[in-house]
């Protein structure tokens, strides 16, 4: 641990008007999961892009493995596996050629090619398919042979740039499982999605970029104690009056209180037994109520708390 | 009319496509069509001959100057690989080889000698061969008989000249009886119509296959089922899209046409011809639209747009006159559509024998391959729907 | 790498099977119909026979010999023959049929005006010949031609006239058979070799002063036409010398030297195939090799970040973008010579198309421009952020154009551009491919072929080096 895989300084990349990366630093550390969050057009890609040397860009270092990143740095290239968004297989190729093929262009001897190979296969489970064509394979299966296909030879950075598009939740908990468990096996990854789930429930740490930006970084607790929101109670109720808003206003910690369609909401920043004192509170007043929840502050929140925005627009 | 705006979205594309063929075709036409006046006079397909001198007398000029004024003198370097090829493409039909001492030969009256005076290299046996063998012959003789007559060679060769310069009486008569030929519809400007098959159907398939080939993707196709667009309305939306499309093509090489032809076509013959190519057209399409049901790629959309433009216009006339193809041929041509437009467009032009009701029955070919096509479209949609539904069969072990 | 490359370029290739098969399909079907089409038109040396009506309003039995000695006649009507004109048409359909390849040059159909109108009206007949009494003949005797007007007054006696006919009958026998069989004999030998009586003699001395006025009406103008024009043209000559031998009769030169019509000497320029319709066959190769554009695209495509997903992924790798793309090359050529070879051997052992005794060398012709085809292929490919699909219909609009200027559609092209352009032809890569056929064949001379050769692979080297510069560029402005 410790050693820096990769190195993004002040990277800049514009396209005529558009700016899609905005001066951005990242450092990724070896072993680490790495969660690219953002929505879609914040740049993710682009910088996954100027990472691997695909894309020219206007300012900023970019240094792999210690080394500054070439389109010739084969040393590194030979290190790095990479799963793009978009399913990149030959129809006319099945599962095992495929990932032979694509296994090929890193891997030399045969013997350990054929090992490396069978090895990927067990890996994403599609052992039963080896001999399908791409085409008869469903939306899942073809992003785990995707997948196969980039990690197949091993690499000790790996980088997937949104693979559960479009992936059932069965295949998704595949894919994430095996993320983490590349990443037991040593590998650093690189994961950019817009889906927050996946970034929490995996990823060691994560950085969230809008318009090009990185706007904030750490890991999930780190992010989330960036706002001010830790909890948030909701009470399905009638319209309140003003001096029921009132008391719950004063209540421990709490800093807002909104009603709106039927729901009751007060918003905390820190503090223990929030949800206690407001169900007692409201207990002293008589009012009539129904459902209560609690919720802690999601990715979203901080994302929206950051930008004003929602992070998955309707997707 | 969503998924008609959607048709012409993905035509628009294509246009760059169309543009190239229709400039190709009007480049390959102007020259062609206008390549000479229209020939109302007798004109005789003259024969093409290389002359080599070597013995470069007064004689030998003599000759070459007879020569010329019979046939077309193409003048050729000495070298027999040019000669070759000029033979071989049929730019001269034989090459005559004036062989020295013609003139010392030709002024001994006594000469009795068997060795050739000319030599003739030639490609192939043929009539234009045989003729300039045959004007040779004639010419020595002519030369020896007033030689023999105590003519100086000079005089000798004004004679033959003169005799060999006779010209046949020859006059074009429209006979009695003889349907009147529209003037209006020339042999030379039936030409444009002549090459039209190949373009119609290679644009047709190559651009109104792909569209129709994209708009029933499987996906595609699937979502239209499940949208609020009525399927009996996507499929109407896609006829009109085809119709439209094809109308649109068909316009423009007619306007087109008439830049060849230089302006709006005149006489019936020429509006009959236009009908022609309107039916043919909307073969054209329904070929393009059989063959996009069974979803080919874009490399194999080009290749069968190929065949069967190629092919179909070779087999029935349209580069080649289907009266230089063998009876066999023609009698094979009959089962393509090409075979009814070419056979249609001869009688217009007059190049072909028959009569109106005559080209009346090319046009009823036509429709009835109009009609053969559209029952087959209307057959394989609904097997096709059919079997998509049925053989769906696909892994899923996530 | 290399060869790791190699082996799935090849197994992509191949198992895009779809397009295989209609690469081999294509040329095929298209050369099936070729030979169809145009398999029996040279078949004749290009000759072919005309059908003629003749009208008789005088008939003459001369001329009707001379018919018959061109071609085969039927007639609607029942021809009176004299015992000289049975001779004459003997002696030449004699020598007619000494030929039996020869198709006939005429189709000959004697009959009456309204009927020959009728004929030429519905296209039965190219035209008709008019043969009438020459002018002013009936009221002079005379005759406008001056050697005519020579004999009408030099002799009556049977003895010249014998002497005469015979002599001209003597050259008639070595103008039109050529056997000389009479070299040295005197008249009455030849009348009784030919059993002629004097008086056949006598007739057919009338047969040669007669001249008839012939014409010829025709419906348009034409090869066939003008066939006709000739021919009547060379019988006006040959009357005329005759006419002209006999005057001379019996003074200086025998007739026979001067009728002897073997003063030519022909010469073949070539053994190999001189039928124009083989340049299809040399056309079509050619463009099927030229088709390796189309399979040559995606070599770009898969190997270039900005054009493919496969190409994203490919850069990725440590394996050298030049690797990639030479295996990919490679690939290609492997397959397209393999679609030009099928092609190649289809047509010559299948359909015989004959290409000369060196068919090797096709092979090897085909082979360069399949490699040609290809690189030009990777080249457009390489080219530009146009659509997959834009850049096939864009390369097979350009090779059936190049396939059009070579004479695919007219062979008249490809003649007419090396006579006014020799230069287009030189750098057409179709017509390299044709043109290397066509002296393949004809040429026993090589030096041209392996210059067609040598600027097939000068193409080559330019391409793949174009497209390599252009592929050279390693990251992008944008994906």
């Amino acid at each position: 641990m410790g050693d820096t895989v990769v190195k993004i300084e002040n990277l800049v990349k514009k396209y005529k008007e558009l700016t899609a990366v905005d001066h951005l630093s990242l450092e990724i550390k070896k072993g680490e999961i790495f969660g690219l969050l953002g929505p879609n057009g914040s740049g993710k890609t682009t910088t996954i892009s100027c990472l691997l040397s695909l894309l020219a860009y206007n300012e900023g270092n970019i240094e792999l493995f210690g080394k500054p990143m070439t389109p010739v740095s084969y040393d590194s290239k030979a290190k790095i596996g990479v799963i793009l968004q978009n399913v990149a297989v030959f129809d006319e190729l099945n599962v095992y050629e495929n990932i032979d093929c694509f296994c090929g262009l890193y891997i030399k001897d045969k013997a350990k090619r054929r090992q490396y190979v069978d090895e990927a296969i067990e890996f994403v489970g599609l052992k039963d398919f080896t001999k399908f064509k791409p085409k008869k394979l469903s939306g899942g299966l073809l992003r785990r042979l995707n997948i196969a296909c980039g990690i197949a030879h091993k690499p000790e950075l790996i980088i997937l740039d949104e693979p559960t598009v479009a992936v059932d939740p069965q295949s998704r908990n595949k894919i994430l499982e095996g993320i983490e468990e590349l990443n037991r096996n040593g590998a650093t990854v690189i994961y950019t999605t817009h889906y927050m789930e996946e970034v929490e429930q995996i990823c060691t740490r994560i950085a969230i970029m809008d318009h090009g930006k990185k706007i904030a970084e750490g890991t999930s607790g780190e992010l989330k104690r960036m706002i001010k929101n830790t909890e948030t109670v909701t009470i399905e109720m009638d319209e309140p009056d003003s001096g029921l808003l009132e008391t719950m206003k004063n209540l421990e910690n709490a800093y807002e209180v909104r009603w709106e369609a039927g729901k009751l909401k007060i918003f905390f920043a820190g503090g223990e037994h929030n949800l206690l004192n407001t169900m007692d509170t409201i207990r002293t007043t008589g009012t009539h109520f129904g459902q209560v929840t609690s919720e802690l502050p999601t990715l979203n929140d901080v994302f929206l708390t950051i930008t004003g925005k929602e992070l998955r627009d309707k997707d | 009319m969503k998924v008609f705006k959607l048709f012409f979205k993905i035509a628009r594309a294509k246009a760059g496509i169309i543009l190239l063929y229709v400039v190709i075709f009007l480049a390959i036409c102007f020259p062609l069509v206008n390549s000479s006046k229209e020939k109302l006079d007798f004109e005789e397909a003259s024969i093409a001959i290389s002359v080599i001198d070597e013995d470069q007398t007064v004689a030998s000029r003599a000759l070459i100057d007879t020569i010329a004024k019979r046939n077309h003198l193409v003048e050729l370097p000495n070298d027999k690989q040019a000669i070759m090829d000029a033979s071989f493409y049929e730019v001269v039909d034989d090459t005559v080889v004036i062989k020295k001492g013609f003139e010392e030969r030709l002024q001994n009256p006594d000469d009795t000698s068997t060795e050739p005076l000319f030599e003739t290299l030639q490609m192939r046996d043929t009539f234009q061969t045989a003729m300039t063998e045959q004007f040779l012959n004639n010419y020595i003789r002519f030369m020896k008989v007033y030689v023999a007559d105590g003519d100086s060679l000079a005089e000798a060769a004004e004679k033959a000249d003169t005799e060999l310069c006779k010209e046949a009486d020859v006059e074009i008569v429209t006979p009695p009886g003889a349907e009147v030929l529209d003037t209006n519809y020339t042999e030379k400007f039936a030409l444009y119509f002549r090459f039209l098959p190949y373009l119609l159907i290679a644009i047709m398939v190559n651009v109104l296959s792909t569209i129709l080939t994209s708009l029933n993707r499987k996906d595609q196709k699937m979502r239209i089922e499940c949208s609020s667009v009525k399927m009996s309305s996507y499929m109407s939306q896609i006829f009109l899209g085809s119709g439209v499309f094809t109308v649109l093509i068909w316009g423009i090489f007619m306007i087109s046409g008439m830049l060849v032809y230089g302006g709006v076509y005149r006489g019936l013959h020429c509006a009959l011809a236009v009908f022609n190519s309107f039916l043919f057209a909307v073969i054209a399409a329904l070929i393009a639209i059989l063959i996009s049901s069974f979803n080919p790629n874009g490399t194999v959309v080009n290749m069968i747009a190929q065949i069967l433009g190629l092919g179909m216009s070779f087999l029935c006339g349209a580069f080649v006159p289907q009266a230089m193809l063998g009876d066999g041929v023609n009698m094979v041509a009959r089962i393509f559509p090409v075979y009814w437009f070419e056979k249609a467009n001869d009688m217009l032009a007059g190049i072909q024998k028959g009569n109106l009701s005559d080209v009346g029955m090319c046009f009823i070919a036509e429709a009835i391959y109009i009609g053969v096509f559209v029952v087959l479209i209307v057959i394989l949609s609904a097997r096709r729907g059919g079997l998509v539904r049925q053989k769906k069969v696909v892994a899923n072990a996530g | 790498m290399f060869f790791h490359n190699l082996k799935y370029e090849i197994i992509l290739n191949l198992r895009a099977k779809e397009v295989i098969i209609w690469m081999l399909a294509f040329p095929i079907v298209l050369s099936v119909l070729y030979k169809a089409a145009f398999g029996n038109i040279y078949e004749n040396g290009g000759i072919t026979t005309v059908p003629v009506a003749i009208v008789e309003n005088e008939p003459d039995e001369m001329f009707r010999a001379m018919v018959d000695f061109m071609g085969e006649s039927e007639s609607t009507y029942a021809q009176d023959e004299s015992n000289i004109g049975s001779w004459l048409s003997k002696t030449m359909q004699q020598k007619e049929q000494d030929d039996p390849q020869q198709k006939p040059l005429l189709h000959a159909i004697y009959c009456r005006e309204d009927e020959a109108y009728r004929m030429l009206v519905n296209g039965d007949v190219k035209g008709i010949i008019f043969v009438d009494a020459p002018e002013g003949m009936a009221a002079s005797g005379g005759s406008v031609e001056a050697g005519d007007a020579d004999m009408a007054d030099t002799d009556t006696s049977e003895e010249v006239t014998a002497e005469w006919s015979a002599e001209a009958i003597k050259s008639f026998l070595d103008a039109f058979d050529g056997s000389e069989r009479y070299q040295n004999a005197d008249a009455e030998t030849i009348l009784a070799g030919e059993g002629l009586s004097l008086q056949d003699a006598a007739s057919f001395k009338d047969m040669l002063d007669q001249k008839p006025k012939l014409s010829l009406k025709i419906k348009s103008s034409g090869m066939e036409q003008s066939t006709l024009k000739r021919f009547l043209e060379t019988y006006g000559s040959l009357t005329s010398i005759s006419g002209k031998l006999a005057d001379q009769g019996g003074t200086g030169t025998s007739s026979s030297s001067i009728m002897d019509s073997d003063l030519i000497e022909v010469r073949k320029l070539t053994e190999g195939n001189t039928d124009p319709f083989v340049t299809y066959m040399y056309n079509m190769i050619a463009m099927v090799a030229l088709f390796g554009m189309t399979v040559a695209l995606h070599v770009a495509l898969f190997s270039e970040a900005n054009l493919s997903d496969y190409g994203a992924r490919r850069s990725c790798s440590p394996t050298p973008k030049l690797t990639t793309i030479m295996s990919g090359l490679c690939g290609c050529y492997f397959t397209q010579i393999l679609c030009v070879a099928v092609c190649i051997t289809f047509q010559a052992f299948v359909l015989k198309v004959d290409f000369g005794g060196r068919l090797p060398l096709v092979y090897l012709g085909g082979a360069l421009g399949a490699i040609m085809g290809v690189s030009m292929g990777f080249f457009v490919g390489a080219i530009g952020r146009l659509k997959y699909e834009a850049k096939i219909g864009i390369s097979m609009a350009v090779v059936m154009g190049l396939s059009f200027m070579s004479g695919l559609m007219f062979t008249g092209i490809k003649a007419s551009i090396e006579m006014n352009a020799p230069i287009i032809n030189d750098l057409n890569p179709v017509a390299i491919i044709a043109d290397s056929f066509y002296y393949l064949s004809v040429d026993p001379d090589l030096s041209r072929y392996w210059g067609k050769l040598a600027v097939a692979g000068i193409y080559t080297v330019i391409f793949i080096l174009l497209g390599f510069l252009m592929t050279r560029r390693r990251k992008y402005e944008s994906l």
